[in-house]
């Protein structure tokens, strides 16, 4: 349940978001309509009708999938099994996404139409540079991002020292080894991984608006201030969690309070995310009135989303759909990522669709020619009987916990190398389903294992004691 | 000071650049003793090799209207030397937008407001 509401708080405001910036109800106010660039020509009466047409279809579209979305999103929460359930939701955000951006794509084709309907050409090709802003308009200073992530750095080195023992803090409530770690180890990747993206978005090519160079710099330096303060505050936000996680886990371990604590940490990344977004609208608002510079590479952006223009040697521009920036598909560079990417969502996909296979397979544990084999899909343990040592049966009662260290958790299966009950370095090949296992030691190493069933379990054990 | 860079002229890019350059000093958009941005800045904005702003610099340093060195990169020069002559080169480029004028039926007098306007830096 910890993940569906982490996911419902992730995807709940970012269709929100996405809803209210990508279908303006206001399109006038906007620099581009689904992707086109707002135009003068389109102030025009009887276009202006026709525009306001395409804009009220496509919003009532795309509330009309966002209703849907919200109601699949709470018959997914009712799916019993967890494995299912998880992989469903793996599946719908990558598809609600793609889906969600399907009107917006329909409508820029139908904005596209338009244009060249109304006679106007486009000046692809064309490109304007500011000589007093080229390089010199930042709002980033990268020492904003350094200070957090090293708090973060901090509380992860304090996290790798406690769980190797190498220091003891008295008091800890900590629930399974390696829980702080691998906490704070993903917060300081998030934080990382945030320092080059700020900086790209920082170094993105400044658009020319005006033929005046000050409000060029001005415009530029406003857009950049918006993702540098919000790449700040997310960075401070990630540390001020794992500062307060850390801290919470000297005084209990309780999955609620996790929850409420991750999902406040999700709301005010989803807020920032938001001010983001209102922002770039008011300024794009503000300097509407200023632009006399009209560039057409519209044709450029397929469906309004994707950017291919190979005469532009630029790899990063800023996006037409959604916030932040985008590649040029049609760079060297940009083609090598977009194979890269599209090549690491399907892998992600099949790899999940194969987790989810895995977990619904039946687990088998034998003995064949005096070797003790268990089988999920592939085989994982080979023992010789004549190895194992101080073989016993134990129950599965409250209680009972299991951490990963390496390995697959989907429940019921658990398969590598885990923390049981407290106790390390123990390879395990469980079904939490049933209520036994078998506990062994073979070649200084601990073992969990358990069959299908108790009666599977059981019948192993004694072909174990017998031989 | 914006320039304005079209993929599919005949004029090469370096020359597009170095020409606006020149235009930017003659109005008094570019001042004198004005910095302009370094290679890689200009070349990642623009879009283009450093190779071909590299050259703009060399030949408008050459030309005589920047100055560059390592420490304070490209500047607009202080003083630009004042030939009072026209190139043989600008004198053949004249010759034909003027006789490109007459054919078209442009007036003599049009086409000296035209030159006045750009003289002045009216336009």
């Amino acid at each position: 349940m910890f993940a569906d509401i982490v996911l419902l708080v992730i995807m709940i405001p970012s269709l929100l978001v996405m809803f209210f910036y990508e279908y303006p109800a206001k399109w006038e106010e906007r620099r581009f309509i689904f992707g086109v660039k707002n135009r003068g020509e389109f102030r025009e009466k009887k276009t202006s009708s026709e525009i306001s047409k395409i804009v009220s279809r496509t919003r009532k579209q795309a509330l009309a999938f966002i209703i849907c979305s919200f109601v699949i999103m709470g018959l997914i929460m009712l799916i019993p099994d967890e494995t299912i359930r998880m992989t469903i939701w793996v599946f719908f955000i990558i598809v609600d996404l793609i889906l969600f951006s399907i009107p917006f794509m329909r409508s820029n084709l139908e904005m596209k139409s338009l244009k060249r309907e109304i006679g106007i050409k486009s000046s692809a090709g064309t490109t304007y540079t500011d000589l007093k802003g080229a390089g010199a308009v930042h709002a980033l200073k990268i020492q904003s991002l350094i200070i957090p992530n090293a708090i973060t750095a901090l509380c992860f080195t304090i996290s790798v020292l406690l769980d190797t023992g190498m220091i003891q803090l008295e008091g800890a409530d900590i629930d399974g080894k390696y829980a702080l770690t691998s906490m704070t180890g993903s917060f300081l990747f998030v934080g990382l991984i945030l320092i080059p993206v700020a900086i790209l978005m920082d170094r993105i090519r400044n658009e020319v608006i005006s033929s005046e160079s000050v409000i060029n710099i001005n415009f530029n330096r406003a857009k950049k201030k918006v993702y540098a303060d919000m790449f700040i505050f997310m960075s401070w936000a990630n540390a001020v969690f794992v500062v307060l996680y850390a801290i919470m886990l000297f005084f209990t371990s309780s999955e609620l309070v996790l929850i409420i604590q991750f999902s406040v940490y999700m709301i005010f990344v989803m807020a920032s995310l938001a001010r983001l977004v209102k922002q770039s609208l008011a300024i794009d608002k503000h300097y509407r009135t200023e632009t006399n510079i009209d560039i057409d590479d519209d044709d450029k952006w397929i469906f309004g989303a994707f950017y291919y223009n190979p005469d532009d040697r630029r790899l990063n521009v800023a996006k037409r759909m959604g916030v932040g920036g985008t590649i040029n598909m049609g760079h060297p560079a940009g083609k090598v990522i977009t194979v890269v990417t599209a090549i690491f969502l399907i892998t992600a996909l099949a790899f999940t669709g194969l987790l989810t296979s895995l977990g619904k397979s039946s687990m088998h544990v034998s003995i064949s020619e005096d070797t003790l084999i268990c089988t999920q899909v592939f085989d994982y343990y080979k023992i010789p009987v004549s190895d194992i040592n101080n073989p016993e049966i134990c129950a599965m009662e409250k209680g009972f916990s299991l951490s990963r260290q390496v390995g697959i958790g989907m429940e019921p299966v658990f398969i590598g190398t885990f923390i049981v009950n407290g106790e390390p370095d123990c390879r395990i090949f469980l079904n939490t389903d049933t209520d036994s296992y078998i506990r062994f030691e073979a070649n200084g190493k601990v073992y969990c294992i358990s069959g299908n069933s108790d009666q599977e379990t059981r019948e192993i054990f004694d072909k174990i004691t017998s031989e | 000071m914006v320039i304005k860079i079209d993929e599919y002229s005949d004029v090469p890019i370096y020359m597009q650049i170095r020409n606006q350059i020149v235009m930017g000093i003659s109005s008094g958009e570019l001042k004198a003793g004005e910095q302009l941005p370094t290679v890689r800045a200009l070349a990642l904005e623009i879009g283009i090799n450093t190779m071909t702003v590299s050259k703009t610099y060399q030949m408008l340093k050459n030309e005589g209207y920047i100055m560059t060195d390592r420490k304070n990169g490209a500047r607009v020069r202080q003083q630009i030397e004042k030939t009072g002559v026209i190139s043989e080169e600008n004198k053949n480029e004249l010759r034909r937008i003027v006789s490109e004028a007459r054919i078209s039926g442009v007036s003599r007098k049009d086409l000296q407001k035209l030159v006045d306007d750009y003289y002045s830096g009216n336009v």
